[in-house]
């Protein structure tokens, strides 16, 4: 009988760490989800703004000249801004 | 001192009936013809018949032969396990139980009654298991274990009153318990239970039993003092025995009797009940009890002052004592007539009788003393036993207490294993995890921040560029157009000033035109050979539509690598000396013919510009802006720049550059 309140007393324990550690693991997962996100949304507005410089600058005639259009004032940059 | 004679007559008269209960289930005379007729049964007996006939053997010679009677029952043993008959082995155990408790060995007279109640137990014969219960009191009784022994005769009763086939069994329990008590003098629990086994022989007019059982009361209430009850109780058992024709023990209740009534001062009656034992007893020829009788009725006739038949009956008392070698009975014969002839006055013969009555004491003292060490060292023996078991019990215990430790430790250290391997498996898991979400992380940050430099480079960048156009650039537009409005505005300069004026228009031309080269070659990091080619054809193209009578073509060797890459600064220069060139073959040489050539071999690229036009002679002419700016543009490029002309045979441009 008492191996059996052991046995039990065990596998209780067990089940208990392993709900405690699929708990942590969660919360990990999810903390790590919202960070990864927003360094994602950080690099992907980088790369909208390198992308649309990058094609302003290609759209510049290399004959005319004129840098007018490549050099328009892009306001949407932001720069260290926190993500 | 007649007390003190009277006293002791009482104790002996209570003992008197002690064994009487013994006596009548073993007549000799019975247990002969028993045994005879159950040594012929045996001899035509075989199986389970025979088995049980040597059981019942075993109980006959018990009394009689202990040998033979051990080997009848150890016959029935080795039988009963032949016929593998647990029914008989159990009643055969009970047979050896029973002989080793007549020879004394008690503790093997146990153990063979607790086998007996083992098999009684499994075959479930509960009547067999109370009669077990009922031996094992008797032997624990006699061992002295008073409390095991009610144990036992307790849980034999309680069988016996609820199994009611056999109703006799039950006073017979209820007067072993009154034994019991007796020994250790509960004498109101005695006749309780003494009482209860009578009323039970009365309600089944059990004669023999009722005989017996007030036989018991009677003697008891001797002990207790109750006289009265003596004399009634004795007095009906006495009637009883006679009318049962068991004229033998008739006599012991007659001695009970005159003890009650000696005691009472009935002398008369005393007298009369003694004279009727003593002629019981010798008609019966019971010797032992006739000696006590007959010293007990001279002690009586001493206290009523008949000296003369006091000494008499003592003396009669002290000779069958002699002849038969009662030795208690000499030396109370002796003591007694010691203190009549010192009441008489008679000292030598009042000496004799008392050194003989000294002697045969310490003889007596002796014996008993012997006996009780012997008892003793029995109880001592059997307290040591006891007392080894119990060391044995704790022992066992305290081993098993050992063994539940070790497996609770083996067990408690294998669970505590088994949870910190768990616990470091999901830690270790758990750091891979962060592990994995740093490096992740990591790289993303990395990344975040490489992304955010090269997007702060390029603002850097585009703020510079935008600032040289803005300033610079307007700067110099404002000289340039300072210069012109300088050249228009005073036509009467000089022409060396005019000319000068010019000089410095056109190289602050250049320079906004180098300017935004520069900027250009900033804001761009690369340029793809297709893109060059794209560019180069324009300006071919554009060339071609400003001027009018030449024809230009633009080769590009199958071999050249069109995947090819070059820096910003490089594209830039190779289009500039192109570009350069070609100015000049239009603005000098009047050529008719421009052809532009791109080819590769294994170590350079090459460019190749040739017109037909005027040519020059080296020597002569003086190298411009324009061609040192070509060859400082070369220099840049890591490569070489060939000029070869001479007059009328055109002009031909060479720019190799390696390749990496």
């Amino acid at each position: 009988m008492a191996n059996y309140y052991f046995i039990a007393g065990l596998l209780l324990i067990v089940l208990s760490i392993l709900l405690v550690f699929r708990h942590k693991n969660k919360k990990i997962k999810q903390a790590h989800s919202i960070k990864t996100a927003g360094l994602d949304m950080a690099l992907s507005l980088h790369k909208t703004q390198l992308q649309f410089r990058q094609k302003s600058l290609n759209r510049y005639d290399f004959l005319r000249y004129n840098l007018e259009e490549a050099l328009v004032v892009q306001p949407e940059i932001k720069m260290h801004q926190p993500y | 001192m007649k007390n003190h004679l009277t006293s002791l007559f009482k104790s002996t008269g209570f003992y008197v009936f002690v064994g009487l209960f013994f006596l009548l289930n073993s007549s000799q005379l019975k247990a002969q013809s028993v045994v005879d007729s159950l040594l012929q049964a045996k001899s035509e007996q075989d199986g389970v018949a025979l088995a049980a006939t040597l059981n019942e053997l075993s109980w006959e010679f018990k009394s009689i032969q202990m040998d033979s009677a051990k080997i009848f029952a150890n016959q029935a043993v080795s039988l009963s396990k032949e016929l593998d008959n647990d029914t008989l082995l159990g009643a055969s155990y009970n047979s050896m139980a029973n002989v080793f408790e007549a020879s004394g060995m008690l503790d093997s007279a146990l153990v063979y009654h607790q086998k007996s109640l083992a098999i009684k137990t499994r075959l479930q014969d509960s009547i067999g298991i109370a009669d077990s219960y009922n031996n094992l009191g008797i032997v624990s009784d006699e061992l002295g274990n008073y409390e095991e022994s009610l144990r036992y005769y307790f849980d034999a009763l309680g069988i016996y009153e609820r199994n009611a086939s056999d109703w006799s069994k039950v006073p017979m329990v209820l007067s072993n318990i009154g034994i019991v008590y007796k020994k250790q003098e509960a004498y109101d629990k005695v006749m309780d239970f003494y009482t209860r086994a009578l009323s039970i022989y009365q309600e089944n007019y059990h004669e023999v039993g009722m005989a017996i059982t007030k036989g018991n009361i009677g003697a008891l209430a001797i002990k207790t003092g109750a006289f009265n009850k003596t004399i009634q109780f004795s007095e009906e058992a006495s009637e009883l025995y006679a009318k049962l024709g068991y004229d033998r023990y008739v006599p012991y209740m007659s001695v009970n009797m005159a003890i009650a009534n000696d005691s009472l001062n009935n002398y008369r009656e005393a007298s009369r009940l003694y004279t009727e034992a003593i002629a019981g007893f010798v008609r019966d020829d019971n010797r032992y009890e006739l000696c006590n009788a007959r010293i007990s009725f001279g002690n009586s006739l001493f206290v009523q002052y008949k000296d003369e038949q006091a000494f008499k009956e003592l003396l009669a008392g002290l000779q069958i004592a002699e002849q038969n070698n009662f030795k208690e009975f000499e030396q109370k014969a002796a003591e007694n007539l010691a203190v009549m002839y010192r009441q008489g006055k008679d000292f030598d013969k009042a000496y004799e009788y008392s050194q003989r009555s000294h002697t045969l004491y310490k003889e007596l003292f002796e014996e008993e003393k012997t006996k009780s060490i012997f008892e003793l060292e029995t109880k001592y023996q059997t307290q040591k036993k006891e007392n080894q078991i119990l060391v044995q019990q704790a022992q066992l215990t305290q081993k098993e207490a050992q063994v539940v430790r070790k497996n609770i430790m083996i067990y408690g250290s294998l669970g505590l294993a088994v949870i910190l391997g768990l616990l470091g498996f999901l830690f270790f898991r758990q750091q891979k995890l962060k592990n994995e979400q740093l490096q992740k992380e990591a790289a993303l940050s990395s990344a975040l921040a490489k992304i955010e430099t090269q997007n702060k480079l390029q603002e850097q960048r585009l703020r510079i560029s935008r600032d040289l156009h803005d300033n610079i650039g307007a700067q110099l537009t404002f000289i340039i157009s300072s210069l012109d409005n300088l050249k228009f505005g005073y036509k009467n300069l000089e022409k060396g000033v005019t000319d000068k004026l010019g000089q410095v228009s056109t190289f602050t031309g250049q320079t906004i035109y180098e300017l935004r080269d520069t900027i250009w070659a900033m804001n761009k990091s690369e340029i793809g050979f297709d893109d060059l080619k794209s560019r180069i054809s324009n300006f071919i193209e554009k060339a071609a539509s400003a001027t009018q009578g030449v024809r230009f073509s633009f080769d590009i060797d199958s071999q050249t690598d069109s995947q090819r890459v070059f820096t910003s600064v490089q594209g830039m220069n190779i289009y500039r000396i192109i570009q350069e060139c070609i100015n000049n073959s239009l603005k000098y040489a009047n050529a008719s013919k421009i052809a532009v050539t791109i080819s590769e071999n294994a170590t350079h690229i090459v460019f190749n510009i040739d017109d037909n036009g005027n040519g020059f002679d080296q020597d002569e002419i003086a190298m411009g802006n324009g061609l040192n700016n070509m060859k400082k543009r070369a220099i840049d490029l890591n490569g070489d720049l060939q000029v070869i002309s001479s007059p009328e045979n055109g002009t031909s441009v060479r720019l190799q550059m390696p390749i990496d």
